[in-house]
């Protein structure tokens, strides 16, 4: 039997479960370790170790926050603010424009063909946003909803939707990755067509449906705490239904981890799909991904078109620090061993 | 201080640091306790009885400090001594036994090894086979046949008994107990009280305990210290105390426990304790108490002095009921 | 506010038809791994015991005798393994859902830790009117809280407030408003004032006993304090292990216990000397008793 049951059991142990252990998704064994260091630290009404620990750096949190914001805007806005075309018919024009290293026109430089790098990384961003909230946002949905509704319900129904949800973590998913994503017209087991993983919808699917399961277990494991307080005996008492005592009393307070393991997720999956991107098998031409354009760039490192692998390399960087902060921050944030009132 | 005096607290004044103020859990608290003597010390939540025990042995948490008078056991000044003193302290003079037993118990390790600890951290010259060997017989006594059980396998009261035998693992002369029954059974709360009773008898060491049942007060302690609100408002021998509490307050209690000798209409005291944030001016009970006048606004009652066959009481109205 | 709304069958002798009747209730756990048919621990084995309206039956007993597993069999927050639970003539121990309706209308509880009682995300006059509102009588809750507040001795404006913000007798009060919100007839109390200090406890019982004449409510104690069921109850039960070894009224059951489990408990209690009375006022000053430096 797995499972990381109650908040409160050793964090080191349920790393060993989750599996997916291979490289690109090495992340979500340590999200399961943060959730449930989260999920421990919310459900434990320690005694107070003092002053000592309080919430460190809010003010780094809000920074983080901000740039997150600023770099997301600034993609959305990719097409009106962009100095050039990320796509453009590879005119003698453009051409002549190759090779180029930073200044007021290309601030970001330009590449082997002419394009505009600072163009490319804003719509390689817009890319890396989507795929990070998108899969970030079904994994939580997904993840939630299986865990409670088998974190509440206990008995034949938790122990199948566990073994499913062991069932994902065991598949590789590397391998299954790199399978999927060079399918230009995948089906489900011949039933019916699924979104390529080429394009972002598919990504999304595919990262998600990967991605999901620490998320049940983590919400499993605070439902079966959460379960045994005394205000969800007196809402039975009261009347209410099963539903009503998961969606008024459970799940807001399991808000905390959930909120943290969407945060970190971000992060994630923003690095997966860039990975998938570096190694071929992302979103494919014409859209950009800033992975494809550091792998197009992998030989530029030492030279003088260095630039062409820092620019989008350093973004990728920043936005994945700053996310991963402002998930550091959530999780300080939520810590009820904040002193209150 | 007599020899035979193995706690004496003196005026001592704890506070609460909150927001960027400070407010006092304990104003000016001085007890007593000799060898082979049981003081209870009573009150109620925020009357500050777990502090001052906490106190007595330098565990108060970060947030709260001393911030005046003295704490001497068997003749060693706690406060403003060094870390080594006081960990020297505890477990050596000072034997505690807390009210959890699951939260102080390690419940990775037998029962036997950790009392065994208790021996070798303060007499290491007996070294680890006289300790374990010591701690074997230790356990015996206070009815623990199996030294290599782990605390999970044994229920609270034994529980309690172990935590009782490595508070005397080395026959400290001032044991603590903090509402060391307050989670248990009846009838093994009777059970470790004997115990208690026994191994003072046994030692001679003298015991506070601190407890909000007054049950317990009247059944093992010699005398008993009243606190609420952070001051002593009564203290004297317990049966006298009990008999004819002559404070406002301690007769509130004694009138609103209830009896399991007859039906008497339970009554309560108006009200609730206050936070240390919120004490009234003057004497911290008036807002509760049917004799409170002007005077008790603007004047703290002081303590007066123990007389034979009276109780000392810090109120300025007291007197027994009817 | 006072009867119950249930149907109830007509009692045709003076006997009152019991408004909670438990029959052989058997609550069994398997022990370790075990499948059906291996070990068993049985937490209640066998107990059998009936509340009259407007009667208080208490059920004392050490930890683990099984008081506390028979509470949350009676509410229905457990499925006995044996046994039948009627309440108002109605037969609901394997009821679900619309069937345990006239259950849920019909016995209320408040439970031993204030602390957790209450939902902390959600303000106290929501969680008052829970029951209210689970039950299909929403438009009831603007009227009807203010009331109960009231009734437990708070003001209409902790509605707004958070359980935080309270103090343990204080979340104890709301319990109990909470739990008269929907007019039961029967409230299940589980060790209501055991986290309590000794002041508050007495403001606890006394609200209590004052509501219970009030509205006729009858109440199932569970306690392990035996002088509070001393003061509260009219019928006991003690129970040792699972088991009901001895029921009568209070007064005779304490002053002539036959079973030697019970008398071991009595005996355990420790005594107080007799109560002084109530508080009066002062003496005239005198010197011998004037408090002096």
């Amino acid at each position: 039997m797995s499972g990381t049951g109650r908040p409160g059991a050793h964090p080191g142990g349920a790393a060993r479960d989750s599996g997916a252990g291979e490289l690109p998704l090495v992340g979500s064994a340590g999200l399961v370790d943060e959730g449930i260091v989260a999920a421990d630290a919310v459900a434990r009404a320690g005694s107070d170790p003092g002053p000592a620990r309080r919430r460190r750096h809010p003010r780094l949190t809000v920074v983080a926050a901000g740039f997150v914001v600023a770099l997301a805007l600034a993609a959305a806005l990719a097409p009106v603010i962009a100095p050039g075309d990320p796509d453009p018919v590879l005119t003698p024009a453009v051409l002549a424009e190759a090779r180029q290293g930073p200044s007021w026109a290309h601030p970001f430089g330009t590449d082997q063909l002419g394009r505009d790098q600072l163009t490319r990384v804003l719509y390689g961003l817009r890319v890396s946003l989507l795929v990070g909230f998108g899969v970030a946002l079904v994994s939580v949905v997904v993840g939630a909803a299986v865990g409670a509704w088998a974190g509440w319900r206990g008995g034949w129904v938790d122990g199948l939707l566990m073994r499913v949800t062991d069932l994902f973590l065991v598949i590789p998913a590397l391998a299954l990755l790199l399978v999927v994503a060079g399918n230009p017209e995948p089906t489900f087991f011949g039933w019916f067509d699924l979104p390529p993983a080429t394009e972002v919808p598919g990504m999304v699917l595919i990262l998600s449906a990967l991605g999901w399961m620490p998320m049940a277990r983590i919400v499993r494991g605070e439902f079966l705490g959460l379960r045994e307080r005394g205000y969800v005996d007196a809402a039975r008492c009261a009347g209410a239904s099963g539903w009503r005592v998961v969606v008024t009393h459970l799940l807001p307070n399991t808000v905390g981890p959930i909120v943290v393991f969407g945060a970190l997720a971000v992060g994630f999956a923003i690095l997966n799909e860039a990975v998938l991107a570096f190694l071929g098998v992302g979103v494919q031409y014409p859209a950009v991904s800033l992975g494809s354009m550091i792998a197009d760039a992998e030989d530029t490192v030492g030279t003088e078109l260095a630039y062409m692998i820092l620019y989008p390399g350093l973004v990728l960087f920043l936005l994945v620090l700053a996310v991963n902060l402002v998930g550091d921050g959530l999780r300080d944030g939520f810590d009820p061993r904040r002193r209150s009132g | 201080m007599s020899p035979a005096t193995v706690l004496e607290v003196t005026d001592l004044r704890v506070g609460l640091r909150r927001g960027d103020g400070e407010v006092p859990v304990l104003d000016g608290v001085s007890l007593t306790v000799a060898a082979g003597e049981c003081v209870a010390v009573v009150g109620e939540s925020g009357a500050g009885k777990t502090v001052l025990a906490l106190a007595v042995v330098a565990l108060l948490p970060p947030v709260m400090r001393v911030v005046g008078g003295g704490i001497r056991v068997a003749g060693t000044e706690v406060v403003g001594a060094s870390d080594a003193t006081t960990r020297a302290l505890r477990g050596g003079a000072v034997g505690m036994v807390f009210q959890d037993p699951q939260a102080s118990l390690h419940p990775a390790f037998r029962v036997g090894a950790q009392v065994a600890e208790a021996i070798e951290a303060h007499r290491p010259e007996v070294g680890r086979a006289g300790a374990r060997a010591e701690a074997t017989e230790r356990l015996r006594r206070v009815g623990i046949t199996d030294p290599r059980a782990f605390p999970h396998q044994l229920s609270g009261g034994m529980r309690q008994r172990v935590m009782l035998a490595m508070a005397t693992a080395n026959d400290p002369p001032l044991c603590i107990a903090d509402e060391a029954t307050s989670a248990l059974d009846v009838t093994v709360q009777a059970q470790v009280l004997d115990l208690l009773a026994s191994t003072r008898a046994a030692t001679g060491a003298g015991l506070l305990l601190v407890t909000h049942d007054l049950g317990v007060v009247a059944t093992v302690a010699d005398r008993v210290v009243v606190l609420y609100a952070g001051r002593v408002v009564e203290s004297g021998p317990a049966a006298e105390v009990l008999a004819a509490p002559r404070h406002p307050y301690t007769q509130g209690l004694a009138a609103a426990v209830p009896r399991l000798d007859r039906v008497a209409p339970v009554a309560p005291i108006p009200g609730q304790p206050p936070d240390p944030w919120d004490r009234p001016s003057g004497c911290a009970f008036r807002t509760r108490c049917p004799r409170a006048d002007a005077r008790c606004a603007d004047e703290v009652p002081v303590l007066g002095a123990e007389a034979p066959g009276l109780a000392a009481v810090a109120c300025h109205h007291p007197g027994p009921s009817a | 506010m006072s009867a119950s709304d249930a149907p109830r069958p007509v009692a045709a002798a003076p006997a009152p038809v019991p408004l909670l009747a438990v029959d052989g209730l058997v609550r069994a756990f398997p022990v370790g791994r075990a499948r059906r048919g291996g070990p068993v621990l049985r937490a209640v084995d066998g107990v059998s015991f009936a509340v009259a309206p407007g009667e208080t039956l208490a059920l004392v007993g050490e930890s683990g005798a099984g008081k506390s597993t028979v509470a949350r069999l009676v509410l229905r927050l457990d499925e006995p393994t044996a046994g039948t639970i009627t309440f108002a003539g109605a037969d609901v121990t394997r009821a679900r859902g619309a069937a345990l309706r006239p259950l849920r209308r019909g016995v209320q509880a408040v439970f031993q830790d204030p602390a957790s009682s209450f939902d902390p995300r959600r303000r106290v006059g929501t969680s008052v009117a829970e029951p209210l509102v689970a039950q299909g009588r929403a438009a009831e809750v603007g009227t009807r809280v203010p009331e109960l507040l009231g009734l437990v001795g708070l003001g209409p404006d902790a509605a707004g407030r958070y359980p935080h913000e309270f103090s343990g007798g204080q979340r104890q009060r709301l319990a109990i408003a909470r739990a008269l919100a929907v007019q039961p007839d029967l409230v299940v109390l589980d060790e209501p004032v055991s986290a309590l200090d000794v002041s508050i406890q007495a403001q606890v019982l006394e609200l209590l006993a004052d509501l219970r004449r009030r509205f006729g409510l009858a109440y199932l104690l569970i306690s392990h304090d035996l002088a509070v069921v001393r003061q509260v109850a009219d019928r006991v039960a003690v129970m040792e292990r699972g088991r009901i070894v001895e029921t009568g009224p209070t007064a005779t059951v304490f002053a002539a216990p036959q079973d030697p489990h019970t008398r071991a408990l009595l005996a355990a209690v420790p005594r107080l000397p007799p109560p002084p009375a109530p508080l009066s006022p002062p003496d005239p000053p005198s010197p011998p008793h004037h408090p002096s430096m």
